[in-house]
């Protein structure tokens, strides 16, 4: 008999638009290949959900289990990622507001009360938004609960260490019988920053889907510097533009683009519009999956200055394609990818310098790709979803 | 003391842009909605063709403004109308007015294109009509001395503008001007709010009213603006109105000004960073097409048309907030395209 294994997904943004959901979806869809697995996760979701799930949306107490595979919407919405913008201003004191944490509460009784109609022996939780929700559940039925953290608070807020989220985070973190990071990287905040147990924290790199590269002809004579990602400040966007202006100085032959969506979206297209590379600066808004890897196929050197990140599957993607890579020397998959250049993402100036240097020496980068591609051959989720099913097993 | 009234009447067309991708550009597609047509000739039957249709059968003369954007598809979706156009020109009937072709503010921005627009639009006129223009309609009544010496030297005899009530000072109630550096060149100030004031100012004796098709539409149609308007002033041609004027009052303007005459301001319509952004990088390329083909030109002319100046100002699209913004992103896209073809 398997394994009856209750999973809070974490659903918004979604699972096609943050590596957070795409993570999510693919190691569950791994591990319901090992195990009787129940997904709850929030309602936006449910219309991006797997293959085999094909029921139709159900009301929160009217939700079913499938035999394989059952994803139960729930009709709070709450993003990980988004809640910055739960108020019109990003600051700190906003997203504390009592809102959110109204908007969490419900969202967690809403989960709590699907939970205690399944039929389960382990609680699986993504990220904070469900942690209230796990904790609830393993303090009523005493079962095991592993936290898997794909990011923290610490890592959206720059270092930020004294909101409720972080609080919320720590006690879970604390209370959880183990705790899956997603890098060194990450383990170290968690460590260091958190105090949690290190014995505690089991590092899983995610994995990758091998995607089918598309050789696009450039209509270009430019180089392309391309920014993937959440146009939100962890990522570090308005620090590319800052980057872009520099490498222009020093190399003018060259475009540069940003495709994502988030919060800066305005404020980036206003300081693109104001700058002297306006001609030269295009934010694409979110790309499909198609319309991405043809633009991995125009572009020549991928850039990721993120303050902050504890894994980052662009990375992968990006190096699947054969891209050179300058990586933010706070990123998780930089353990993965050993060739990748790497720069402080406070340091404009540094970012820059890398990118030209790969700009100016394309032969160079090639046995740093071709070296990148090999390593990436062996990632897959079925690995990742492996590791986890043995941490699992050793918190029964 | 009769009050005299020209009404003048605008038609232009705001073309659509096509979705155009970053992933688009160097493939070929069409900057404009490929279904341009079918759109003008929905919107065209819905709120043009019957006020063309009253203003030529109308006993009472007016002039009309026609963009390059509007002529070009009238003339593909509706003959007849172009031929009882001319037959209303030809009496005197209607008076077409000279304009920027693609409805810009290239008198703000760029000598060359405001000289390409024009010509560009004189020949559309001559070529459609078999007539030619002696007064001007300048995109959002922009007007400054420098441009009254250039408009004479295109042909033109007069052009609107707005009435600075603290530059009129004594000469408030005056609305027919000669211009600063060229006397026999006249500015004709009009009246605001579509002349909602109109009768308020018994001193005013001359009266220039503008609408555009909307306003026209909000107004009741041509016919019902005539029957407002026809009791309390009587309508009349431009050239009534300047021929009996003989005063030779300056209006000695140095700086752009403007004549509100529809809901938005000059302003809204460059000073966003959007705007401002987009009109630099435009205008930035007008070295390098100054000698290409006017097919080249146009196209790039057509992109500093105030429609889509206007979906890049937040303040003029309440309804969608990221729309200006994604407005913005299309219109570089385009603007990489066409740098391929220089």
């Amino acid at each position: 008999m398997n394994l009856k294994l209750l999973i809070f997904g974490p659903g918004a943004p979604d699972r096609q638009t943050s590596g957070l959901g795409k993570a999510a979806k693919h190691l569950t869809d791994e591990l319901a290949k090992h195990v009787d697995l129940t997904l709850i996760e929030p309602k936006q979701v449910e219309t991006l959900a797997t293959k085999k799930v094909d029921h139709e949306t159900l009301s929160f107490s009217d939700f079913s289990i499938l035999k394989e595979l059952a994803t139960v919407s729930i009709e709070s919405q709450l993003s990980a990622y988004h809640y910055q913008e739960v108020t019109s201003a990003n600051t700190m004191e906003k997203v504390e507001s009592q809102r959110l944490y109204k908007q969490l509460t419900t969202f967690s009784e809403e989960l709590v009360l699907a939970g205690k109609k399944t039929d389960f022996e382990v609680i699986y939780a993504h990220d904070w938004i469900t942690f209230k929700a796990a904790l609830e559940l393993k303090q009523k039925f005493g079962k095991p609960l592993l936290l898997h953290v794909h990011s923290l608070d610490f890592d959206r807020n720059f270092g930020q260490s004294t909101s409720w989220i972080f609080d919320l985070e720590k006690k879970a973190m604390m209370e959880a019988d183990a705790v899956i990071a997603v890098s060194q990287y990450s383990k170290k905040i968690m460590s260091t920053e958190y105090g949690i147990p290190e014995e505690k924290i089991h590092v899983v790199y995610h994995g990758h889907t091998h995607a089918k590269h598309l050789v696009s002809k450039s209509p270009f004579t430019e180089k392309i510097v391309l920014f993937v990602g959440r146009l939100s400040g962890q990522k570090g966007p308005m620090q590319f533009l800052d980057i872009a202006e520099k490498v222009h100085e020093k190399y003018p032959n060259t475009r540069f683009v940003m495709s994502g969506d988030g919060d800066l979206y305005k404020k980036l297209i206003e300081a693109g519009a104001a700058s002297h590379i306006a001609d030269r600066f295009h934010i694409t808004g979110y790309l499909g999956h198609d319309d991405l890897q043809k633009l991995y196929g125009l572009a020549d050197v991928y850039c990721m200055p993120s303050f902050s990140e504890p894994f980052g599957l662009t990375a992968l993607e990006a190096a699947d394609a054969g891209l050179p890579l300058v990586l933010s020397d706070k990123c998780g998959a930089a353990e993965l990818l050993p060739e990748a250049a790497l720069a402080d993402p406070g340091n404009v100036i540094q970012f820059a310098e890398e990118i030209v240097a790969i700009l100016q020496d394309p032969k160079k980068s090639k046995a740093r790709t071709e070296a990148h591609k090999e390593i990436i051959k062996n990632l897959t989720w079925k690995r990742s979803a492996s590791k986890i099913l043995s941490v699992i097993e050793s918190i029964i | 003391m009769t009050k005299l009234l020209s009404l003048t009447i605008v038609f232009d067309w705001e073309r659509t842009l096509s979705e155009f991708s970053f992933l688009d550009i160097g493939s070929g597609k069409s900057y404009y909605d490929e279904n341009e047509i079918a759109f003008f000739e929905k919107w065209y039957k819905s709120e043009a063709h019957e006020q063309l249709t009253q203003m030529v059968r109308s006993e009472h003369p007016t002039s009309v403004y026609f963009t390059g954007s509007f002529l070009e598809l009238l003339v593909i979706c509706d003959e007849e109308m172009v031929k009882s156009l001319k037959s209303a020109v030809k009496k005197g009937h209607i008076e077409l007015l000279g304009g920027t072709y693609h409805h810009t503010l290239s008198s703000l921005y760029s000598g060359f294109h405001f000289d390409l627009e024009v010509g560009w639009h004189q020949k559309l006129i001559k070529k459609t009509f078999g007539t030619r223009t002696s007064c001007f309609f300048n995109t959002e009544n922009i007007y400054y001395n420098d441009l009254a010496i250039q408009l004479k030297s295109l042909g033109y005899s007069s052009v609107f503008t707005g009435a600075i009530d603290w530059y009129l000072g004594p000469e408030k109630s005056r609305r027919i001007f000669s211009s600063g550096p060229e006397k026999d060149f006249k500015v004709l100030l009009i009246s605001p709010n579509q002349g909602n004031s109109l009768f308020q100012d018994n001193a005013v004796e001359n009266h220039f009213v503008q609408f555009d098709s909307t306003q026209l539409i909000s107004a009741g149609g041509w016919n019902e603006l005539v029957r407002k308007t026809s009791n309390k002033a009587s309508i009349v041609t431009l050239d009534s109105q300047t021929a009996k004027d003989q005063g030779e009052e300056i209006y000695n303007v140095r700086q752009p000004i403007s004549g509100k005459y529809h809901s938005i301001e000059l302003k809204q319509l460059h000073e966003h960073p959007l705007q401002a952004g987009w009109l630099k990088q435009l205008y930035d390329l007008a070295p390098s097409i100054e000698k290409k083909s006017e097919s080249i030109q146009k196209t790039w002319s057509s992109l500093s048309s105030t429609s889509h100046l206007k979906k890049l100002n937040p303040d003029l699209n309440s309804g969608d907030h990221n729309a200006c913004y994604d407005t913005y992103q299309i219109l570089i896209n385009i603007l990489s395209d066409f740098r391929l073809t220089l």
